[in-house]
């Protein structure tokens, strides 16, 4: 199949003749987007999908559309609407837990959000840069000391990403690995509906009681926790319960993602030497690098449900209230009216205008974050690992799939 | 010469703005965020021309639509200054 960096087989295209296919929709290749989105993208006005639970929902696949949806908030992003499109009753086991302002409206979303836009702003987040830089250097001194092969998701990213957002809250670092383990299984789909909600309940508590404690000194510290403490908590605009949950938010979201987004710009990298040579030659190319593996790889890639409030027009059709909506990120990302040859990784296309953060009120809080660290690993493993190349056999490097966020497994190196 | 027969204004509504720093990133020149809140701070009503790419870019790109850009016809007198 063309652009599979596999070659993964163009068969196995959903045969429905029903107007409804399914939803979510199997890959053929690992690494794209199911083919069927070019269809939905060829025919005006949305498709329409069935999910899990046998509801049905609008389908928006184009750039124009999808923008169109997410940038307009009669579409409610809260998943206790009536009508809000269900992805799986494992995902829907964390949804009821206590929403964090991600599944609010206005104006309860701009209410909570506006409490940490300050911290990843920008500027912040660029004073950072060197902090993230030394973390992510220390790591990689570590598994170059170790020698090759190693599993560059276990062994760097994993550990970077959860480092930095540790830092920026100040989790101990002897906890690390209990909410990396917290994360991961909080993000599988397809398992019994208690396993990913046990994940979510047991870094609720953990954060409880680190709140609890946080609560005796917030004076004395420096962290985006006692900050919230000082500022918000005190002066009674947020509780302690609401504090627990954006940090959970804040701690999930941080990290899981961000790592996995990494090992599949590496495995972008390395199946395209072409690209990686690119780099090399002109380091300048970074910052649009990055955008071009976010956009390329959409990791968050069921996003974005909603449910309309309303009646609204898109793309021609009348979305009624109460009708779910998918205004999927992944087809706009590959949508070849935004973006000629999307299959292809081109790190000198025009990229910045993807939405692989999403769009809207809701679009990611960490991106500036997520964009330091992308480019505190892309600007430097290549350099410090000349000779890197996959210990395996590339096909068998297996993408996650049909995983709520995309990823690797493991991304086996040597050098 | 101005290579345009026209000239953009900018303004920017602190109320929409969700802080996402994306029209930072298109043009630190124009846009700043506020150090409190991280929301929006525009640096230059109407902004140089060489801007103009990167001005209409942000306005794009912003999340929640919180960037407007108007094109004025060149003739119109610009305040004093220029910059607000």
């Amino acid at each position: 199949m063309s652009g599979c960096p596999i070659n993964a087989p163009a068969n196995g295209r959903s045969s429905e003749s029903s107007n409804t296919p399914s939803f979510p929709m199997p890959r053929q290749c690992p690494f794209l987007p199911p083919q069927e989105y070019r269809d939905f993208q060829q025919q005006p006005g949305p498709g329409k999908v069935r999910m899990w639970d046998g509801t049905v929902a609008w389908l928006f696949t184009r750039y124009d559309d999808v923008r169109a949806v997410l940038g307009d908030n009669r579409f409610s992003g809260n998943p206790g609407v009536p009508g809000f499109p269900s992805l799986s009753a494992a995902r829907n086991a964390v949804l009821d837990l206590e929403p964090a302002f991600i599944r609010m409206d206005p104006p309860q979303h701009g209410h909570f959000r506006r409490m940490l836009t300050k911290e990843f702003m920008i500027k912040r987040v660029s004073a950072m840069r060197p902090k993230i830089g030394a973390i992510f250097d220390r790591l990689l001194d570590d598994v170059l000391r170790k020698g090759p092969p190693a599993n560059l998701v276990e062994d760097l990213f994993l550990p970077f990403t959860s480092e930095v957002i540790a830092w920026i809250l100040d989790v101990p670092a002897k906890d690390h690995c209990f909410f990396q383990e917290q994360s991961r299984l909080k993000v599988l789909l397809d398992v019994d509906p208690s396993v990913p909600k046990a994940a979510s309940e047991r870094i609720l508590n953990y954060l409880d009681n680190l709140i609890t404690e946080r609560t005796k000194d917030p004076e004395d510290r420096e962290d985006l926790l006692s900050r919230l403490i000082i500022e918000q908590v005190r002066p009674g605009h947020l509780s302690h319960r609401e504090l627990v949950v954006m940090a959970e938010l804040l701690l999930m979201a941080g990290h899981e993602t961000t790592a996995n987004q990494m090992a599949l710009g590496v495995y972008s990298f390395l199946s395209n030497p072409d690209q990686l040579t690119l780099l090399r030659d002109d380091p300048a190319l970074l910052r649009n690098a990055v955008e071009e593996m976010l956009r390329l790889h959409t990791i968050v890639h069921y996003n974005a449900f909603r449910v309309a409030l309303e009646d609204i027009e898109v793309a021609g059709q009348v979305i009624r209230k109460g009708e779910g909506v998918i205004a999927l990120i992944a087809g706009a990302n590959h949508d070849a009216a935004a973006f000629e040859n999307p299959e292809k990784f081109d790190i000198t296309r025009k990229a910045d205008h993807h939405v692989a953060f999403s769009y809207g009120i809701h679009q990611c809080l960490g991106q500036p974050l997520a964009r330091v660290e992308l480019q505190a690993v892309f600007g430097s493993l290549f350099e410090r690992i000349p000779t890197l190349k996959f210990a395996v056999p590339q096909d068998q490097i297996l993408g996650k799939g049909d995983h709520f966020v995309q990823g690797l497994e493991t991304l086996p190196v040597t050098w | 010469m101005s290579k345009y027969n026209f000239k953009l204004r900018v303004t920017v509504d602190e109320d929409l703005c969700v802080g996402a720093g994306l029209c930072v990133l298109s043009s630190s020149d124009v846009f700043d965020q506020r150090d409190d809140d991280g929301v929006v701070k525009l640096l230059q009503v109407y902004p140089d021309e060489e801007l103009y790419e990167k001005v209409l870019g942000a306005s794009r790109k912003c999340p929640s639509h919180a960037i407007k850009v108007e094109q004025l016809p060149n003739d119109d007198p610009v305040p004093e200054g220029g910059a607000q």
